[in-house]
């Protein structure tokens, strides 16, 4: 997140600290241990992309182990592919599995998703066992050849742990790295709020597919590197829903979303069941029981746990001051913004509604509505509740597909385009209940906003290569101008939740006002502002209009509408009733009605 | 001799689909009325065979005794359950409580390995009928027990849910707990009675099929997860959908086994689901609006 | 009868009652007004113990509720109307009306019949449809069965929170003629949460006006029918400027 925190040093002494191992693990057991840890830590390093950042569930992560596994060693058995090339091929099938489970996620989430993956799974482990001319069926196959690389052969676990170790730590950096890139960002978005991702740009399906393909590559890899390792021997039973749970238990008990933790907590499930092998029989009951309380008491897993130890949480908040120091410094430093609406040469009127009409089931929400927005204008909408003005929101940002009626932004027709979409062609918004991303910071959070305008994808986001850095950096300048422009300064590193309410609208304004919008759609946004924080949002409304930003404004504080508003539209049932500036519409009969209830 | 196999092939598609429906509604009504899917269903079918076999065989007690004594203790599980992995985390998000009743699911079925050990048992038959002739078609007895006694219990079900006011205040606690809080309806009290009432009708599942197979701990979890799939072909959320979707699942199993591949039997299930859910989501009854409006 | 003495109300970090206080008195109609947002619904929530206030006090009939479950506030007579009306989809209307009687504990049969018959009275309507699942009525039922429901647990104090929302202005005029008669023939008390001022304060004998979760107003009926100030809180004020 910040540029002058190096990573890189932690994962060079991770790599010592692999390397130093094997000097005081001596048995061979413990060797097979770690390599074990190693091969799990992979897997779980898969599913803390899918789980921790995208917020999806895979019940079936021990299938594509499995496939991997198998994949890699028919391959090298069978063709005498390199090993090395046989597990690429490995985490290349896996991955294209994922997409094949991937696209249920599309339409599924929670239970279904869940008892689907389980479904795959079985349906994997039934393959495995009774495709026998080509997986041997149950007996599994034995003799896979060693992993070797440039002539040397890792065939003892001392030197195979030199190799997964490595690979580990590779991966866990790197899938560190993810997270603070664009990508990682979106993904989390997705997690957070689906509906506010997509309409900041995030192409929300997109997201979960990549999420499923890394996630089941990761996990395919950790099973090629399973397969050649250890005994050199596989069998279907292995790759079972029992391991599937326990992957996820694992990584939900390293912590959401760390990958640091999805590494420990990997390791602690796989050494934890060994050292309470001399209970016998009753291990596995105490294993499970620590699965449920760890559910119930570690809601936020090993990563949680140790950021809260003293001394980790003193460094952590020195670190979090000295970033926000620097952010301070480079602010200041800073141009104010300015926002580029280069689209001045199109003509004044905006945006275009066509007898949009909504219905849900039989029920009407808005029936035939016509309406134009002009350009640079302030346009309000008002009515009384359950008039409709929320549904024309939701249905100008995509989120709903209109039952009739056309809308036009400088003639191109939007009705039935993708949220994510609309929000590409320049229409931003914000929510009358704020959908802010409220566990990621106040920095993220506007840096999400510039989805749009960005472009870094995963090899990107993995290596940070100088196109990366260029383009973040960029992003980051922006995004401390608009945040000083929104009266947000020197709250970027807090978690947009924690913000107190008034600033929490602010920077929901922010957020959407960053990808430089033609058309900036409020839903209330003085709902719960005292009367200062209504004025500061005056204040801003008017800048923002003053920027070339066309603005359509849903509100309930009239004092607010009245005053910056150039037209206003009523609705009532659905329907218009009146529309004018705000002379008119104060003076209309069915305006009057409308608010305070008919003569008797 | 075609028809006489079919005719067999129908009768044990029926048995094996009552049991998932008395599963499926177990999942279906703890789902309506805590949002929550219970993945150790089916270890509440396998917990009652174990108990049944130990009281009728070790302890020698009279079947007469050993069934309503294994539904009491099946009634108290049922309370515990809620109480340690439910209640705790009621106001978390769905994927600890997944994991958590997951975790439940491990423990049971080692509990029982732990307590009555490895071996596969066997569990007594409520009657000395071998086999029963019909017409020519020779139909395993606990067959028709299993059909009888799951269409009474739902009928009983039916009959509790809609005329009894215990019955209308856990439906109205499913629909609306806000306002089935306002209306003076004690709603914790009502989740752990359908807790206890869902773990009823998988114990009564466990009795009825322990006769058929050996008693082992794995014996649920296949069937735990039919079941949920039998519900969501049905359309999940509905009671009735669970049973007719069940029910479908239970016969389509047993025809597509025999006919096209008993190695895959156990896919089929899951493959049937997944169709479902890509192109009829709603399932084959279709989700009533009402339901979880 | 009910008494709100400086309540504040949070949602999370939001407040939505910023120490509100009001009284009801026995066997009054008392409307409580304000736009979308200024804490109406939440002041309905905090009575019903279906929220948690953060400070100050609820007392009913001299007795300290503030903080009490929401089954046990319905057992000492508060019967609620929610907004959007949450009647239970799958029962039918009858076992609707039934579950009003939860709270009153276990009763006889023929009281229970009894108390049907009385609002099968008042809403013809649902006596017609009383094998009807609830989500089969119209808007309008709905807010009948709602109501008939709340009555069913022969509240002393009857909480009705947006009767009017989104019904036709005939069933407007419908309800609210309901809601007198209620009041008037029974001496039921009332609180009524509206948007709908005019036809609010042509019912009450006294109102609030919230605004942001003060209370900003409060005066007789017929005062604030007069009131030039209510018209600007609900259409607002002021010139456009710059």
């Amino acid at each position: 997140m910040n540029k002058h925190i190096r990573q890189w040093p932690y994962a060079l002494a991770a790599l010592c600290v692999v390397f130093a191992a094997p000097r005081f693990v001596e048995t061979n057991y413990w060797l097979n241990l770690l390599n074990m840890c190693c091969v799990m830590g992979i897997a779980c390093l898969g599913l803390n992309i899918l789980l921790g950042y995208t917020g999806q569930i895979n019940l079936a992560q021990a299938a594509f182990v499995g496939i991997g596994a198998y994949t890699s060693a028919l391959l090298t058995i069978n063709f005498g592919l390199p090993v090395w090339l046989g597990m690429i091929c490995g985490a290349l099938t896996g991955g294209i599995f994922g997409i094949l489970l991937g696209i249920p996620s599309l339409k599924l989430s929670g239970h279904y998703l869940a008892v689907t993956t389980i479904g795959f799974g079985f349906i994997v482990q039934l393959v495995l066992i009774n495709w026998i001319d080509l997986t041997r069926g149950s007996d599994g196959i034995t003799q896979i050849p060693v992993f070797s690389l440039f002539g040397i052969s890792f065939d003892t676990e001392e030197r195979f742990f030199y190799f997964s170790g490595t690979l580990v730590v590779l991966m866990a950096w790197g899938i560190i790295r993810l997270r603070d890139s664009r990508m990682g960002r979106a993904m989390l978005a997705v997690r957070q709020d689906e509906m506010a991702a997509s309409t900041n740009g995030i192409d929300v399906t997109r997201y979960k597919i990549i999420a499923f393909t890394l996630s089941s590559a990761c996990a395919s890899l950790a099973g090629a590197l399973f397969a050649h390792g250890g005994a050199r021997y596989i069998s279907p039973d292995t790759f079972s829903f029992e391991q599937s749970v326990l992957l996820l238990a694992m990584t939900v008990l390293g912590g959401d979303g760390s990958a640091l933790g999805a590494v420990l907590g990997a390791s602690l499930l796989t050494i934890l069941p060994e050292s309470l092998r001399f209970l016998r029989e009753s291990y596995m009951l105490i294993f499970a029981a620590a699965i449920v309380l760890i559910m119930i008491y570690m809601p936020g897993g090993i990563a949680n746990l140790v950021t809260h130890l003293p001394p980790v949480a003193q460094w952590r908040e020195r670190r979090r001051k000295a970033a926000g120091m620097e952010l301070e410094r480079e602010e200041e430093s800073l141009p104010p913004l300015e926002l580029a609406p280069s689209r001045d040469c199109r003509d004044g009127d905006m945006l275009r509604l066509v007898g949009l009409a909504m219905y849900f089931g039989g029920l009407k929400a808005v029936g035939g509505v016509d309406m134009l927005i002009r350009r640079g204008e302030i346009h309000a909408l008002i009515g009384p509740n359950g008039s409709g003005k929320t549904t024309i929101i939701n249905v100008l940002s995509g989120l709903y597909r209109p039952t009739y009626g056309s809308i036009q932004l400088y003639g191109r027709e939007l009705a039935g385009s993708p949220p994510h979409d609309i929000a590409r062609l320049g229409i931003a918004r914000t929510y009358q209940n704020i959908r802010l991303f409220s566990g990621m910071s106040v920095l993220e959070n506007v840096l999400v906003g510039q989805h749009t305008q960005s472009r870094t994808g995963i090899i990107g986001g993995v290596l940070h290569d100088p196109a990366q850095r260029k383009e973040e950096l960029s992003m980051r300048r922006k995004a401390l101008q608009m945040l000083h422009f929104a009266g947000l300064q020197h709250l970027e590193n807090e978690a947009a939740g924690s913000l107190p309410y008034g600033r929490q609208r602010l920077l929901e304004i922010a957020r959407a006002l960053i990808s430089a919008p033609e058309l900036l759609l409020l839903d209330e946004p003085a709902a719960g502002l005292n009367p200062a924080e209504t004025g500061e949002l005056r204040d801003l409304l008017n800048k923002i209009q003053a920027m070339g930003v066309t603005i359509l404004l849903v509100e309930h504080d009239m004092e607010l509408v009245m005053t910056v508003s150039d037209t206003i539209t009523v609705l009532n049932f659905g329907r218009k009733i009146a529309e004018g500036n705000e002379r008119q519409v104060r003076a209309h009969p069915e305006v009057i009605s409308a608010y305070l209830g008919q003569e008797e | 001799m075609d028809m006489t196999i079919n005719v067999q092939l129908l009768f044990s598609g029926l048995a094996m689909g009552s049991i998932y429906a008395l599963i499926a509604l177990g999942i279906v009504i703890i789902y309506r009325a805590a949002d929550v899917v219970n993945f150790a269903q089916g270890e509440l079918v396998m917990l009652p065979a174990f108990i049944a076999v130990f009281l009728l065989d070790t302890m020698g007690l009279p079947a007469v005794a050993v069934y309503p004594l294994v539904i009491i203790c099946m009634g108290l599980v049922g309370f515990i359950f809620e109480k340690v992995a439910y209640y705790p985390l009621r106001n978390r998000s769905f994927l600890p409580v997944i994991i958590s009743t997951i975790g439940v699911s491990i423990f049971l079925k080692n509990g029982a390995q732990y307590v009555f050990g490895a071996l596969p048992q066997v569990m007594p038959r409520p009657t000395d009928v071998e086999v029963l002739v019909l017409g020519g078609v020779i139909i395993d007895p606990q067959y028709i027990i299993i059909i009888v006694s799951t269409s009474l219990l739902l009928v009983a079900q039916h009959f509790f849910f809609e005329r009894t006011m215990l019955g209308k205040m856990m439906q109205a606690t499913a629909q609306d707990k806000d306002a089935a809080r306002l209306m003076g309806i004690p709603i914790a009290r009502m989740i752990a009675i359908t807790f206890i009432f869902s773990t009823i009708l998988a114990s009564v599942a466990g009795l009825l099929v322990g006769p058929l197979f050996y008693v082992t701990k794995e014996m649920g979890g296949m069937a735990g997860l039919k079941g949920f799939c039998g519900a969501i072909i049905g359309g999940f959320g509905s009671v009735t959908g669970a049973i007719l979707g069940s029910v479908f699942l239970g016969v389509i199993e047993v025809y597509l086994a025999f006919y096209v591949s008993s190695a895959y039997r156990d896919a089929f299930a899951f493959i049937i689901m997944i169709l479902v859910l890509l192109f009829r989501p709603q399932g084959i009854l279709g989700e009533r609006i009402a339901q979880k409006a | 009868m009910l008494r709100i003495e400086s309540l504040s109300t949070f949602y999370g970090a939001v407040q939505a009652l910023k120490g509100v206080s009001l009284e009801v008195r026995q066997g009054a109609v008392v409307s409580l007004l304000g736009s979308n947002g200024a804490g109406k619904s939440t002041l309905i929530r905090s009575i019903t113990g279906l929220v948690a206030p953060r400070a100050g006090s609820i007392v009913f009939k001299s007795e300290n509720i503030t903080g009490k479950s929401t089954e046990s506030i319905s057992r000492r007579g508060i019967a609620c109307v929610p907004e959007g009306r949450h009647i239970f989809p799958g029962l039918n209307v009858e076992d609707n009306l039934l579950m009003g009687t939860v709270s009153r504990g276990k009763l006889p049969q023929s009281e229970v019949a009894e108390n049907l018959k009385e609002i099968y009275r008042i809403f013809p309507i649902l006596q017609e449809f009383k094998k009807k699942p609830g989500w089969q009525l119209s808007g309008g039922q709905q807010q009948m069965l709602a109501i008939g429901r709340g009555l069913m647990a022969r509240p002393q104090l009857l909480l009705l929170d947006e009767p009017s929302l989104g019904l036709a202005p005939v069933l407007v005029q419908e309800v609210f003629r309901v809601i007198r008669s209620i009041n008037e023939q029974s001496g039921t008390t009332i609180l009524l949460v509206e948007q709908n001022a005019r036809m609010a304060l042509s019912v009450a004998s006294r109102a609030y006006v919230l605004a942001t979760g003060q209370v900003v107003m409060e005066n007789s009926a017929e005062k604030l029918l007069a009131d030039k100030e209510m018209h600007r809180h609900y259409l607002g004020g002021g010139k456009k400027e710059g």
